[in-house]
């Protein structure tokens, strides 16, 4: 099938995920007891501003004539405002999506990067490299992200004094102090996912290597290096993308943690925050943009599927 | 860390310093600190809106006061001294009318002038609008233009402090001009204020960071020291201090436990009592909690704390026990009445027993899970226990949660944070009988209500007796087990300023007196 | 394997491991530790020392305390208690969702199947950490409603797993033979398929464990798990973080206990895995570990039989006492044969003689991590065994190989084009566009209609024939003299088998190229060989000209296989089989290896090893009484 035909089925197919999350986000916080107004309100307010609040946030209207009226402003690119900061919900999104989307794709690549490289070298040589591998896999991943952080920020930033200790700084600003505040956030982040691809990548080289076109291929002398990195490699790489695209997904829970210890402004933090603060416009922004990429992360493997994969693009 | 964010304080004044504690889970920080004409300082909190009526008292002043001047200023030694208003003054007796005299060269940011009108309007705007003083604004019955230069402030019933609501601590009295009230959801992102500097939205970032330019317009240019002035938001306490530490910003709030981590590094420290802490005994009346209606079960769990301890472990020397709602300097504090009750748990078993509860009991209570809001409680429940008296703990995490199960009257007892405020501000939260979040049962104590009710009527030089004898007085009654004073703790760079000083119920003045060295 | 006994077996080969074994001590003492905290902790979780204020560890305290002055130790123990509630709750919803949708997709098929499964990749799109965070705003501290929650988010992972095990197992015959028997579903399930998944869920089982200790300590981390002041593991790790500047010692207390727990669950279920694949893939070629090879009766070999101990220099392949090992388990030994410029020379016997693996000897490609151990294989000249340099010339250029299954024989990423000319340069060093033409060429001589279609063609748009005259071209692009092919029809249907057997012969033929071919079909002997080699159990048993050996076998085993020979059947009669099965290496006797199913044999079989002998001129047997079959022939 056309790439283009897969992106148009694929977005079709995604439409009632959108409205599931929304929905579900909205009726689940709409639980969520302690409202809005008496957050806002706070506690030197009177029983009538309280009520001028409600009001206002229009929080006594049935809980589907909510949805809908943020369901048909939403159509319309207006996400509403934050009930605390009254700023827009997109432009509170949008100022805080580059950090997070920084973080995630930076981790993704590293990782990817990484992981591969080691995946691939202890494919090879085998014995002690692959049990530094498994051992550096079963570490990064049973070390909680928190913890791993504030482990780095202790070791790296106040001790050794190698990277800034927090904070994010636009690439658009300066893009070395960019690098540098990722460093350290990357780092926590990235350690178990690289050991998840290095072990990926190792069990789908070795996978391919027994298969019979590796053989022939050796059998009729194609070159080593032909057979590692345009044979083995190419058809390996359809389990590792697999991964990655879910990996991508699943560290959202990590960045949850990092962005949080690392005082950086990012979505995931932000919906955390809200969440806590039961500010609904906000997560509902939130929840949906963190939707649509895990939609579009979907769609982005689904692609390199079909750019890796003959048979896919041809069934 | 926890992750109670941007909190509306949980009291009037409550520390920046709590608030760092608090370490909310947004914001970040931009790049590095400016030149020598840049002043760059670290909030542990984003504020909760720019709108200087609904952002919070304590640890959003920085952000509203470099924007906005208030009618009068409060100076670090108590002293009210004149802001946007030059005379000022209580009319006649029972402190009920209030006339303020604004200076005639004062501009808004955008040009206009400060105007009676314009003061007026927007005091009825804090008053009708506004969530950080309504209470404590509840007295007031009218503000008026009685001429281009006056203001008349009428009162229903007496309230003697309303030089104190004024200033630039309690942020009613912040002008917002005529054009910022045409449209109030303006306010979170652009300034409408008579202040030094003016909001540069162009170069802030919500919830990260926020700068300010200097106001061509302001009425005394030598109060303006920086180019820039920039607040960062870094809501992990250890992240706020090495950037201070590395040069990446000028000034921060601690906790104690920085203190020495800062002073180590070169940096200077200063502190000063800000708020007290500790378990308000809500249900006085034993609706819920029985035992808690009878004084000697008050006073007995009052003698139970060892107040020393507790405040050595968690403030260290940045703290100081004491059992009553006051600060020094403040017009309410009983010097002797910091240890009214002793620790002695004998004591406290004998009165438990008169009481007829020999063996004890148990009670419900709610404490707000900010970390170090809630070690101090956590400290006294585990104390009692010794005496026989156990509590089931319910640990808030969240703000709005908290302030809903605290007016829910389903806990005899709470936590508490609360910033040491004039007497007649802190009875309309604990003393009179108002439902609120430091009284939810609405206690009414006639003997109270009629003390409190002289106090605030008489003339400011009887005043500080008066107060002092109604303190005495609740703490008598053991309304409250308070444990400790905290201090506001601050670390900044005196290579690069002046002028950062803090004293009880004041904060370093960004606007007017921190200057380059 | 019976399941009865599969699980003990399991724990008992699991607990050889000591990754396992420490996995499971830790995993063991926590949970006793955490669960008896009131016996063993020497201080309760609330008591404070206020005096002693995050103090380093001490006699006192182990583990130092907080800053409330209690008891790091004790607040660790007693924390494991909510925190192995908080993983087991979370386990036990993962399993009943997961593992219960996985078996009943798998088992059931159909739109139950589609159903959960697109169910699961709905979960599985869900931010899950954002709607614990949601949920737990809904139910403030409520750790089990978080955990819940996380166990269904979780689910699609094992669903997955499950799903396509179950789908696999139920494929099975015996599944399906138990189905006719007469059980019920859930009995099959339970005693079928059941036994046959516990390895898998337990790995999941463990894995998640591992992620939900994570979880559970992240939420406590962030203030919403157990309430203070009771302790948590996530909750010692945020009070860490309060005290960094002044104690960053407490970060090590909090955090480390975490993160073994993990890494234990984690062994543990690589562990399993590793025990329950080590488990399937016991084959007949790779046991667990070296045996000592069964005596060869080689000095006789050498005296008798017709091929000398010296490579021959006049042959253009002269493999002399080829042995190879598997996992240290040898599975050819001492086999010797010539091939003659433009001779082609089968290979018989059933699988599991060791023909492939002679083939693939020869090239130095010993699948299963084998090795040639001894012996030399002298192409042209020059010896290949532990040559890689000689081997890499060789490949390709001078020895070609054609592989079993043409349908997985190429790279599926690539197409016929991009693999071919990569041969041609790759052998020829010619331009792109020389290789291109080549290319062409190629296909055109293995009979392709319309080779430039084809060329643009990937692997999978290709059918079995076409894919085997491809592979063939692949083989020919380096100008070869020899073509090894390992059963090059077998995979094939029966009119395709012929037209490659015609191309072959066309090839060899026109070009005079000498072929190696390794079958099971006589059939392809006769068609294409001029001289035939049979192996049984990893050694040669006979050997000799194609129409002798036909016509009078000198080996029962040969003898047999040519009685089983379906070309050979007549019709009417019931086909003839050996009885028996080719014995594994492991179990290869001392004496004669066909003796046990061998109607010839008698007690001097089964004595010492058999050698080959020569009978006659240009025939080898490896066996005693070659003499009877003679005779039989005779009488037949």
């Amino acid at each position: 099938m056309s790439a283009l035909r897969l992106v148009v089925r694929r977005l079709l197919a995604s439409t009632p995920l959108l409205f599931l999350t929304s929905a579900l986000t909205f009726v689940l916080v709409s639980l969520v007891p302690g409202d809005p107004a008496r957050t806002i309100a706070g506690q030197h307010s009177t029983a009538e501003q309280y009520q001028l609040i409600r009001d206002r946030l229009g929080l006594d209207q049935p809980l589907p004539v909510q949805y809908w009226n943020w369901l048909t402003q939403a159509f319309h690119g207006d996400l509403g405002s934050s009930l605390f900061s009254g700023e827009a919900v997109t432009s509170i999104l949008s100022n805080r999506l580059p950090v997070s989307l920084s973080l995630i794709l930076a981790s993704t690549v590293v990782s990817g990067l990484a992981g591969v490289a080691l995946g691939l070298l202890s494919a090879r040589r085998g014995g002690v490299l692959m049990r530094l591998v498994d051992g550096l896999a079963t570490l990064g991943l049973a070390a909680p992200p928190f913890w791993l952080a504030l482990l780095v920020i202790e070791v790296f930033a106040v001790t050794l004094r190698w990277f800034p200790v927090t904070g994010y700084v636009p690439l658009e600003e300066n893009p070395g102090g960019w690098a540098g505040s990722l460093v350290l956030p990357v780092t926590s982040i990235a350690l178990g996912a690289v050991a998840i691809i290095a072990k990926q990548t190792r069990d789908s080289v070795l996978d391919t290597m027994n298969k019979d076109f590796i053989r022939v291929m050796q059998a009729n002398g194609f070159s080593p290096r032909s057979i590692l990195y345009r044979h083995i490699l190419r058809n390996a790489a359809l389990p590792i993308v697999t991964v990655l695209g879910v990996l991508m997904v699943s560290l959202l829970g990590a960045v949850v943690f990092v962005e949080t210890v690392f005082a950086m402004p990012g979505i995931a933090s932000l919906t955390q925050q809200a969440t806590i603060q039961h500010d609904i416009p906000v997560i509902q922004g939130a929840v949906l943009y963190i939707t649509v990429f895990v939609i579009v992360v979907n769609l982005a493997v689904d692609l390199a599927y079909v750019r890796l994969d003959p048979r896919v693009r041809t069934s | 860390m926890s992750v109670i964010s941007r909190h509306r304080a949980a009291a009037g004044l409550l520390s920046v310093a709590l608030v760092t504690a608090s370490t909310a889970a947004c914001g970040g920080q931009a790049s590095g600190a400016g030149g020598s004409d840049t002043l760059t300082v670290i909030s542990g909190t984003a504020p909760a809106t720019l709108d200087p009526v609904k952002a919070n008292v304590g640890s959003d002043n920085w952000f509203v006061n470099l924007a906005y001047d208030t009618l009068l200023r409060l100076g670090p030694d108590g002293e009210i001294q004149p802001g946007l208003a030059e005379k000022w003054g209580y009319v006649g007796e029972n402190n009920k009318v209030f006339d303020l005299t604004l200076r005639a060269d004062a501009k808004f940011a955008d040009g206009t002038p400060v105007t009676a009108r314009a003061v007026a309007d927007s005091l009825n705007y804090a008053r009708k609008n506004g969530l950080n003083s309504a209470t404590w604004s509840s007295a007031i019955d009218s503000v008026t233009a009685t001429g281009p230069l006056t203001v008349r402030v009428r009162c229903a019933t007496p309230h003697p402090v309303l030089p104190m609501l004024l200033n630039q601590i309690q942020l009613m009295g912040s002008v917002i001009s005529p054009k910022g009230l045409a449209d109030p959801s303006k306010m979170g992102s652009a300034s409408f204020g008579a202040g030094p500097y003016v909001l540069d939205s162009a170069q802030s970032a919500t919830g990260d960071h926020y700068t300010y330019t200097p106001n061509p317009n302001y009425w005394d240019k030598s109060r303006i020291h920086w180019k820039k002035v920039v607040i960062k938001v870094v809501t992990n306490p250890s992240s706020g201090l090495d950037a201070v530490k590395t040069g990446q910003a000028d000034l921060i709030p601690v906790i104690a436990n920085q203190a020495d981590t800062a002073k180590t590094s070169g940096l200077a420290v200063i502190n000063a009592p800000i708020a007290f802490v500790g378990v308000n005994l809500a249900d006085r009346d034993g609706t819920l909690a029985e035992p808690l209606g009878d004084v000697r079960v008050r006073q007995a769990l009052n003698h139970a704390v060892n107040r020393q301890a507790i405040t050595q472990a968690v403030f260290r020397e940045y703290g100081q026990p004491t059992a009553q709602l006051s600060l020094p300097g403040l017009d309410g504090y009983v010097s002797d009445y910091d240890n009214r009750y002793p620790y002695d748990p004998e004591r406290a078993k004998k009165l438990l027993a008169e009481a007829g509860y020999p063996d004890g009991f148990s009670l419900r209570a709610e404490v707000q899970g900010v970390n170090g809001f809630d070690l101090v409680p956590q400290a006294v429940f585990q104390q009692w226990k010794q005496i026989g008296v156990t509590v089931n703990v319910v640990t808030d995490t969240t703000v709005g949660g908290f302030l809903a199960n605290a007016t829910s009257k389903t806990f005899p007892a709470l936590g508490f944070a609360y910033g040491g405020l004039p007497t007649y501000l802190t009875s309309l939260d604990w003393m009179l009988p108002h439902t609120s979040a430091f009284n939810p049962f609405a206690s009414k104590d006639d003997k109270l209500t009629a003390m409190l009710a002289e106090a605030a009527a008489a003339p400011e030089s009887k005043q500080a007796g008066l107060y002092r004898n109604a303190m005495r007085y609740v703490v008598d009654q053991a309304w409250f087990v308070a444990v400790a004073r905290q201090d506001n703790i601050y670390a900044y760079n005196d290579k690069k300023l002046t002028g950062v000083t803090v004293a009880p119920g004041y904060l370093p003045d960004l606007a007017w007196t921190v200057a380059p060295k | 394997m019976t399941t009865t006994k599969t699980r003990p077996a399991l724990a008992r080969r699991l607990l050889r491991r000591p990754s396992a074994v420490i996995a499971v001590a830790w995993l063991v003492t926590l949970t006793a530790a955490s669960l008896g905290a009131p016996l063993i902790a020497a201080h309760g979780p609330l008591d404070q020392d206020l005096t002693q204020v995050l103090a380093l560890p001490s006699a006192a305290h182990p583990l130092g305390t907080d800053s409330l002055g209690r008891d790091l130790l004790s607040r660790l123990l007693y924390g494991g208690q909510p925190a192995l509630l908080a993983v087991a709750e979370a386990l036990a919803v993962h399993l009943v969702v997961g593992a219960g949708l996985g078996l009943v997709a798998g088992y059931l098929g159909g739109w139950v199947d589609h159903l959960t499964t697109r169910i699961g990749d709905l979960l599985f799109a869900l931010p899950a950490i954002v709607i614990v965070l949601v949920v737990l705003s809904v139910f403030p501290g409520n750790l089990h409603a978080a955990m819940v929650t996380f166990g269904v988010l979780g689910s699609p992972s094992m669903i997955r797993v499950l799903r396509s095990r179950t789908l696999g197992i139920r494929q099975e015959m015996y599944v399906a033979a138990a189905r006719v028997s007469g059980l019920s579903d859930a009995q099959i399930l339970r005693r079928h398929v059941l036994p046959r998944l516990t390895s898998t869920v337990i790995v999941q089982a463990a894995l998640f464990s591992g992620v939900a200790v994570i979880i559970q300590a992240g939420l406590g981390f962030l203030g919403l798990g157990a309430q203070p002041p009771a302790p948590s593991w996530g909750g010692l790790v945020a009070d860490a973080s309060q005290v960094i500047d002044r104690d960053p010692w407490m970060l090590v207390p909090a955090g480390v206990p975490l993160v073994l727990t993990v890494i234990a669950l984690m062994a543990l279920g690589d562990a399993i895995r590793d025990t329950a694949v080590e488990n399937w893939s016991v084959s007949k070629l790779a046991a667990s570990g070296p045996v000592a090879p069964p005596p060869v009766a080689e000095e006789m070999a050498e005296e008798t039989a017709g091929t000398s101990r010296a490579p021959d220099p006049d042959a253009l392949l002269s493999v002399r006492d080829l042995t190879v090992e598997i996992g240290g388990v040898p599975v050819v030994q001492g086999v010797s044969f010539d091939v003659m410029p433009g001779e082609t020379l089968g290979v018989v016997g059933e699988s599991g003689c060791g023909k492939s693996v002679t083939a693939l000897g020869v090239l130095g490609l010993v699948p299963g991590g084998g090795r040639v151990v001894r012996g030399r294989v002298v192409f042209d000249g020059v010896d290949l065994v532990g040559s890689p340099e000689g081997l890499a010339r060789v490949r390709g250029s001078g020895i070609a190989y054609v592989s079993q299954d043409p349908m997985v024989g190429l790279d599926p990423t690539f197409t016929v084009m991009a693999q071919l000319a990569e041969a041609v340069r790759r052998h020829l060093g010619t331009t792109r566009e020389q290789a291109r033409e080549r290319v062409l060429e190629l296909l055109a001589m293995v009979g392709v209609p319309d080779p430039p279609s084809v060329a643009r063609r990937h692997p999978h748009q290709l059918s079995g024939g076409l894919a085997q005259r491809v592979l063939i071209a692949l083989a020919l692009a380096g100008r070869p003299r020899l073509l090894i092919a390992d059963e090059p029809t077998t995979a094939l249907d029966v009119s395709v088998q012929k037209e490659i057997l015609t191309l072959l012969h066309t090839l060899q033929r026109r070009t005079g190229i000498a072929v190696l071919i390794v079958t099971h079909d006589w059939g392809v002997v006769a068609t294409l060989c001029h001289r035939s080699l049979v192996m049984y159990a990893g050694q040669v048993v006979e050997q000799a000209d194609v129409e002798p050996m036909f016509v009078r076998p000198l080996h029962p085993y040969t003898a047999g296989l040519l009685a089983a020979n379906p070309h050979q059947a007549v019709s009417g009669h019931p086909l003839v089989t050996i009885p028996g099965a080719v014995p594994p290496p492991r179990d290869w006797p001392v004496g004669c290896r066909f003796a046990a199913r061998c109607p010839h044999a008698a007690d001097d079989c089964r004595a010492a090893p058999v050698a080959l002998v020569q009978p006659e001129q240009a025939r080898l047997t490896r066996c005693l009484h070659f003499e009877e079959l003679v005779d039989e022939g005779v009488r037949r």
